[in-house]
């Protein structure tokens, strides 16, 4: 039985490995620290057994047009768009290939409904490593070009979109 | 109020410390101190590459295009969310 929650004070993220080391590094020594202590974003963890066997990390964030060009700007709203960022996703290596990544990606779509009811929230934005763009892609996310507010990570994450009344029209 | 402390370190670290010391006319207490300082400080410290940053901003076309997103949900998306 997998159960997805809060990641916790308490919880022991010592043993977590994805293969990723960045990924690995981020459960272990900032997510508690982005959460508890800086409340600058949140990690839900699926929990195997009292282990954590994944995790996923998302922060509010909004997004904008750089209102530079000459397009039909009339149209666009001159004000930045909510929008709930997921920064990253990883599944302990004993774990992947069992359907965990995407029990994760589901729960983060209905937050980002939740989000939608709650305070509003446009779409969903990934910040996808290149392998995992073809994850992303078959659920209808698409990809897009930033100009600033990326992370810094390298390589450089895939800026991937799914709009709130996509995923709306998905629940049904 | 100042206390001794002993520890056993790299010789290269060690020569370098006294290289610097020597030639900035600093004590060795004062250089492991403050090293100490700085790399305590730096643990609590988020490097860049841990920060999400809040806003996000695309070119116009960019930004009309999500704005007009109104793609249906496919298949796959559809069974993962009504898959309970």
């Amino acid at each position: 039985m997998i159960e997805i929650r809060l990641l916790q004070k308490e919880d022991n993220t010592s043993s977590f490995d994805c293969k990723e080391s960045n990924l690995n590094l981020f459960l272990k020594q900032y997510a508690k620290q982005n959460q508890f202590k800086h409340y600058i974003g949140t990690t839900y963890v699926a929990v195997s057994d009292n282990k954590i066997i994944g995790y996923v990390s998302v922060s509010s964030s909004s997004i904008r047009g750089d209102e530079l060009g000459e397009l039909i700007v009339k149209k666009l709203p001159q004000y930045p768009l909510p929008i709930l960022r997921l920064t990253r996703l990883a599944v302990d290596k004993a774990y992947q290939q069992k359907g965990i990544g995407k029990t994760l990606l589901k729960w983060v779509l209905k937050l980002t409904f939740k989000q939608k009811e709650q305070f509003g929230c446009f779409g969903l934005v990934v910040d996808a490593k290149a392998e995992s763009v073809g994850f992303y892609e078959q659920y209808g996310f698409e990809s897009f070009s930033i100009q600033s507010g990326a992370l810094d990570v390298r390589p450089y994450a895939q800026s991937m979109f799914l709009s709130t009344k996509t995923i709306e029209v998905g629940v049904g | 109020m100042s206390v001794q402390i002993s520890a056993y370190i790299e010789d290269d670290i060690k020569e370098r410390m006294e290289r610097y010391s020597a030639a900035n006319g600093l004590k060795k207490g004062f250089l492991i101190q403050n090293a100490l300082d700085y790399y305590l400080n730096a643990l609590h410290e988020i490097p860049s590459h841990m920060i999400v940053p809040s806003h996000m901003t695309v070119d116009d076309k960019t930004f009309n295009a999500l704005l007009n997103s109104k793609a249906k949900p496919n298949n796959k998306l559809k069974k993962l969310l009504q898959d309970d």
